[in-house]
């Protein structure tokens, strides 16, 4: 009975110091909801408003129904004219358009006589996944100049690819962005409150005080879960909120399933934490330890690239990274209403993570109380 | 108007913003005025927050005033050519990682003396300060005196002709002050002027002016001798055998006649509100000897800032349980040859004493001498490398968490969580002694009315004034009403109003039979102490009660006849024989 | 003569506290190793073998041959299943990331010229590969139809075709666009990240008063307090530049001369903005969230490396402009890819080195000459 009052007083220091610390508040309250409006607006994978160039050797029909066609496209702003390849050339070499066409010169001719034209198109390979969808934007441009100029010419009929997109038919981005941004914002406010926890008190002489209080190191490290566990919580249940009102995405799933790994992966990430601060000497070590720690667990995630398209050699790092179960689990109960034995097989993962890294920061604590 | 004033101040007013949530706008400085003439030493005292530090930020430019004229070298401060002061800023304003050499050659460099001048200058500091053996050392793993002798040294690395030096003295011990001193005068050449930031009175005495602040308020410009001469006809003392002091000094400080008092020698000294009044009978087991004396300038600060007030018993000390005296009772605090090294240092070395329930134990040393090793040894916070400690029967590096329980432990620095509210400081430390419901609300009342928290209650810890910090660092330590305390410099930096009101508590907290050790530098302190320990580079040099240690003193060299005196004879003899040893 | 030396100090004095403090070396040196490790190797947008699921329901000679198809190209890792079901429930799980049903009759009605259509189902939790794949898959049955009509001699040309050249990066290795990038990030975070601490703990541990109250001007000591870390920042981009090359072998069309300029242009911003937070704050731990939030975290998003500034919402392009890494991106990718493009390392330069001179003006304004 003492022992559990003396824990929840001390988890109620831990949420206080963070909660009532305005330095820490900007990082609460300021960091996820830039986050979640610029990720929200900023990512995006459509290519709009493109600049194309275009070097026009032919000035017959089929420059003119190229022209017609690049113009009805929506995705292209400005066509510009080149007088040469060399000056089109320069031209992507300024970054003045992404691409350019060259109709050569006897193109209106050789279609006339039922031929097949070839258009030669130079993208600016700098700019590589931009300058792939403009490729494809280009060959569509290019289908549709086609028909116009020769609407008889087609084959027998073939067979042709019927696409359905699961879980988010109109293949809309954000629906991919929103819930694995609970798992990366998460990770940040999580991994930077739980950093702070010990170092602070380090620095801010606090810590001997602690020490001499009638307290075990693990209830000591248990007292600091609480807030990043809050902050966890909490921010879940806004961005559970918040991604389905603001942005449209759906939740299929279980709102409970959620919170459930939500909570097994704060533990995983507080562990993380801790085990930071504990060998942390000061806030600045601190900090760059947990910059040093989160940055891989983001970009090792799938979050950023699909971890379909990295080398097998760093899949056993993707698949001991709590981050990307947890990216895994929240996809799936937002949009393909996961089973529960789908969940688990993630959250164990994670829960392996949590036991692990605690066992680590509870040594180090004790190694390093002195 | 003096021609050539190094400082003249007239008027001058500064009022800053609130410095945080619910606490109200402050008016630092208030129409002050003084004048500095070259070759003088001007004492700045006042008790915390009577606008020391915003007074010399003033001179240094670092602050504009609101209101008022301030001239430096008899020109307008806005003009201030800061290559000729040499400010001390109460940081020290030192790198911490950087080395002594660095540091120096830092604030040389910065201060815009050229490369053929600054070695020499630099070897003479390092002379001065006595760091010539330590110039590749870090600042901050200096002791606390030497960071002092170095921050001035960086001050005045370019001799500047104007010196603001803020509170040099602080958390010193009294060999280092002494040396301190002696290095402000070697630095300062005939025409050098300084102004002397502190709330330690001795330092007050000297100086050749001193300027009184209060609350922001000029209270007094003028000698030292002036500033006593207030308390003259005040002052009286009477011999008390050694077992009562304590009990006739409280009892006499909560007469409504009497302003201040410390023990000195064997005699209580106090001094009373007026001169009409007569010193108190203090009945039985107290002397009634009473003889006028001549007033300090300590006496004549006391009156001068008397605001009325009289010390109530303590009712700190009343919510302990009396623990009854018992010969036979063990010791509460045992050091057993407690040693410990770091690598090759060697930071304490087989030092052993013991603390009986209802003692007040002083641990005295220089700085960086091993207190305060010694000190967390025995609490838990180190663990030792030879010997052993137990408090109230617990060996606190290996016992169970609950046995900390019985300890009660108010560390050197502030160590209160600085954005919690006094309430959320409280209810956690409570908490964490195992205090739940009723009994917390309780507990922390009692604190809360008891060292007077009730106006701070919703204020941030970190924005308090530095006396009412203090306060709440007691109050969190004394709320389980330990058996045992443990105060580590409880009064360093703190003004001597908070330290009467401070050392109030603690020797009536012993009285209720807890036993007290604690560290200090004020010798005024030490004297309240049942029994002292003197540890100087890692061992326990002297040991005893005041008289003996003081008896000691005149054993190995003829001294003076305050323990000042003593301290400083002791470490002097125990130098002398390590150097013999050497040799 | 006096400023000149005050100057040399406290340059001396910050290289000399940079080499005592062991994690400003790790930030020089272990960041740039580790974000060009993680963006050159771990994050790549170029899609390898997905694994898709198959289902072929008609089974004649034509379906097989389909299935065969899928199977040698590069772009699919093929699993075969009598129905969908099965692989419907591995998408779930995350094992395929699409399924391919080829209907009953799909060789009967080709034979007869009224053929029947291919399903593709996607992953679409995944866009990105759902996107790719469905693309793939499109292709993939266009050629295999002009394929088996070249047999028959039915061969019918395209109209018009697109032969594309990808200028600069023939293979279109996403890698050439995101390490030029990763350096933009590690440049920002040095500059911002360390030198918003910088000022901040001059204010923390008091010895902001004992610079303030020394001769030194303001001007000169921002001026000395920046000067090193404008060293390290250069130094982590050699790092980078040097791992990009030898590592991850990208081509340097540039000269170094070119890379010097941009490079410092863009360190002058960020330096002045990681000052700027520092003196403003005047506390660490906000300082570095700031320097996250304004600088880590825009270089990244808004700096036209990930997501193409063109194609975001118009409050967010005015807001691009604000990005001083929205300025490195082009050049840098320049640099490494093309060659010395002066025409837009200049104006990109000269933008760069204005914020640089904003944000060291507002420094100096910001510091002062008094402490409270």
């Amino acid at each position: 009975m003492s022992r559990l009052s003396r824990l929840a007083a001390l988890a109620l220091k831990e949420l206080k110091v963070v909660l009532l610390d305005r330095r820490a508040r900007t990082t609460l309250v300021l960091s996820p909801i830039v986050q979640l409006l610029l990720f929200g607006f900023a990512t995006t994978l459509e290519v709009k408003a493109i600049d194309i160039g275009l070097v026009d050797r032919d000035g017959g029909r089929a420059a003119q129904e190229m022209v017609a066609a690049l113009d009805g496209s929506p995705n292209v702003r400005t066509l510009r004219n080149y007088h040469s390849e060399a000056a089109l050339d320069e031209g992507i070499a300024r970054r003045e358009v992404i691409a350019g066409l060259i109709l050569p010169q006897r193109l209106s001719a050789d279609i006339a006589a039922g031929q097949g034209g070839e258009v030669l198109a130079l993208l600016d390979g700098r700019r590589s996944n931009a300058a792939q969808i403009v490729g494809g934007y280009l060959g569509q441009i290019a289908q549709r100049a086609g028909a116009e100029l020769r609407p008889a010419v087609r084959g027998p009929p073939q067979a042709q690819v019927q696409t359905r997109h699961w879980f988010n038919p109109n293949l809309d981005y954000l629906w991919f962005t929103m819930p694995a941004m609970i798992a990366v914002i998460t990770a940040v406010l999580v991994l930077s409150v739980s950093a702070q926890s010990v170092a602070r008190e380090r620095e801010f002489g606090t810590f001997d005080k602690l020490m001499i209080l009638p307290l075990r190191p693990h209830e000591i490290l248990l007292g600091k879960v609480a807030p990043a566990f809050v902050v966890g919580v909490v921010n879940c249940l806004i961005y559970a909120a918040a991604i389905p009102l603001l942005y449209g995405v759906p939740l299929t799933g279980s709102l409970a399933l959620l919170l459930l790994a939500i909570v097994v992966y704060s533990m995983s990430l507080v562990g993380l934490g801790l085990m930071i601060s504990c060998l942390a000497g000061n806030q600045q070590q601190a900090f760059l330890g947990m910059f040093f720690v989160t940055v891989p667990l983001i970009l090792l995630s799938g979050y950023a690239s699909p971890v379909d398209n990295m080398p097998a050699w760093l899949q056993p790092l993707v698949a001991v990274n709590p981050t990307h179960h947890m990216i895994v689990i929240s996809e799936g109960i937002f949009l393909k209403d996961l089973p529960g034995d789908l969940v688990l097989k993630h959250l164990l993962p994670m829960l392996a993570a949590a036991v692990v890294t605690f066992t680590m920061a509870w040594t180090l604590f004790r190694a390093r109380s002195e | 108007m003096a021609g050539n004033a190094l400082l003249d101040l007239d008027g001058v007013g500064k009022r800053f913003a609130s410095p945080g949530r619910g606490a109200p706008a402050m008016q630092a400085l208030q129409g002050v005025g003084f004048v500095l003439e070259p070759g003088r030493i001007m004492g700045l005292i006042g008790p915390d927050a009577a606008g020391k530090t915003t007074l010399l930020r003033i001179c240094a430019g670092l602050v504009v005033p609101d209101a008022g004229e301030v001239a430096v070298f008899g020109d307008s401060v806005a003009r201030l050519d800061r290559s000729r002061i040499g400010y001390m800023p109460q940081s020290g304003a030192l790198y911490a990682e950087l080395s002594v050499l660095q540091n120096l050659t830092l604030y040389a460099r910065l201060r815009g003396l050229s490369r053929e001048l600054w070695d020499e200058r630099i070897a003479h500091l390092l002379d001065l300060t006595g760091l010539a053996p330590f110039t590749r050392r870090a600042a901050g793993r200096l002791s606390g005196g030497m960071r002092q002798k170095l921050a001035m040294a960086c001050a005045v690395a370019a001799a500047p002709p104007l010196i603001l030096l803020d509170e040099p003295s602080v958390g010193v011990d009294p060999l280092s002050r002494r040396e301190i001193w002696q290095l402000a005068r070697d630095l300062a050449g005939p025409e050098t002027g300084i102004v002397w930031a502190t709330s330690i009175l001795d330092d007050a005495e000297q100086c050749d002016d001193v300027l009184v602040l209060h609350e922001g308020r000029r209270e007094y410009f003028g000698a030292p001798a002036g500033l006593a001469e207030f308390a003259a006809g005040r002052c009286w003392s009477t011999p008390v055998p050694a077992e009562n002091r304590r009990r006739v000094l409280r009892a006499a400080l909560e007469q409504p006649t009497t302003i201040a008092g410390r023990i000195d020698g064997g005699e209580v000294r106090l001094t009373l509100r007026s001169v009409a009044d007569q010193p108190p009978a203090l009945g039985e087991g107290a002397g009634s000897a009473w003889r006028e004396r001549r007033p300090h300038v300590d006496d004549g600060f006391a009156w001068l800032l008397d605001d009325a007030s009289v010390l109530k018993p303590s009712a700190v000390a009343a919510a302990f349980p009396q623990i009854a005296a018992n010969p036979d009772a063990p010791a509460a605090i045992e050091a057993i040859g407690l040693g410990k090294r770091y690598g090759d240092f060697v930071a304490v070395n087989d030092v052993s004493f013991s603390v009986a329930p209802g003692e007040v134990f002083g641990l005295l040393g220089p700085n960086g001498a091993g207190k305060s090793t010694t000190f967390r040894m025995l609490c838990g916070l180190a663990r030792p490398s030879a010997g052993h400690g137990r408090v109230a029967g617990h060996d606190l590096t290996t016992a169970s968490a609950e046995a900390r329980q019985a300890l009660g432990y108010m560390p050197q620095k502030f160590s209160l969580y600085a954005d919690l509210s006094v309430a959320a400081n409280l209810r956690f430390v409570a908490g964490a002694y195992g205090l739940a419901g009723a009994h917390a609300k309780e507990a922390i009342e009692r604190a809360v009315e008891n060292l007077s928290l009730g106006a701070f209650w919703q204020l941030s810890a970190g924005t308090l004034p530095l006396g009412v910090k203090q306060r709440l660092a007691l109050a969190a330590a004394v709320m389980h009403a330990p058996r045992v305390l443990f105060l580590d410099e409880p009064t360093s930096g703190v003004d001597p109003l908070v330290r009467r009101e401070f050392w109030h508590h603690i020797t009536a907290i012993a009285d209720r039979g807890v036993a007290v050790l604690v560290t200090t530098h004020f010798m005024d302190e030490a004297e309240l102490c049942d029994r002292l320990l003197l540890i100087s580079q890692a061992e326990a040099i002297a040991h005893g009660t005041p008289e003996q240690l003081k008896q000691q003193a005149l054993a190995v060299r003829t001294a003076g006849a305050t323990l000042e005196d003593a301290f400083i004879a002791l470490i002097a003899a125990q130098r002398e024989r390590i150097r013999a040893e050497a040799a | 003569m006096s400023a000149r030396g005050a100057t040399a100090a406290v340059m001396a004095k910050e290289w000399a506290q940079i080499w005592r403090d062991p994690s400003t070396i790790g930030l020089v040196l272990v960041l740039p190793l580790l974000l060009m490790f993680l963006f050159g190797s771990a994050v790549s947008l170029d899609t390898t073998a997905t694994r898709t699921g198959i289902v072929d329901r008609d089974r004649s000679a034509a379906s097989r041959d389909l299935v065969a198809a899928f199977a040698r190209n590069r772009y699919f890792a093929i699993q075969e299943a009598p129905a969908v079901e099965p692989l419907a429930r591995a998408m779930l799980a995350d094992e395929v990331r699409g399924i391919v049903v080829i209907p009953e009759g799909f060789g009967r009605g080709l034979a007869n010229g009224r053929p029947r259509d291919i399903q593709m189902l996607t992953d679409g939790a995944q866009p990105n590969t759902a996107a790719f794949i469905a693309g793939h898959a499109r292709g993939l049955l266009a050629t295999w139809s002009a394929a088996r009509l070249g047999e028959r001699g039915e061969a019918r040309p395209p109209v018009l075709q697109i032969n594309a050249r990808y200028r600069y990066n023939p293979g279109l290795r996403s890698r050439y666009t995101l390490v030029p990038g990763a350096i933009a990030i590690v440049m920002a975070m040095i500059g911002t990240m360390l030198t918003a601490l910088i000022v901040a703990r001059e204010y923390e541990r008091g010895t902001m008063e004992g610079l303030l109250a020394s001769p030194i001007p303001v001007p000169l000591l921002v001026a000395a307090k920046l000067f090193p870390y404008f060293v390290l920042g250069l130094a982590a981009t050699a790092v980078c530049v040097g791992v990009a090359i030898v590592a991850y072998d990208l081509p340097f069309r540039g000269t170094f001369p070119a890379l010097l300029l941009i490079s410092a242009a863009f360190l002058s911003a960020v330096l002045g903005q990681g000052l700027l937070i520092s003196a403003g704050t005047r506390n660490q731990f906000v300082s570095t969230q700031f320097a996250l939030l304004s600088g880590f975290l825009p270089s990244l998003l808004l700096s036209g490396f990930l997501f193409e500034i063109d194609s975001m919402p118009q409050p967010i392009q005015y807001l691009t402009y604000i990005v001083p890494a929205r300025y490195l991106i082009p050049p840098l990718q320049s640099v490494f890819l093309t060659g010395d493009i002066w025409a837009i390392f200049w104006p990109n330069a000269a933008i760069m080195f204005g914020f640089g001179a904003f944000f060291f003006w507002r420094v100096t304004k910001a510091i002062g000459r008094t402490i409270a």
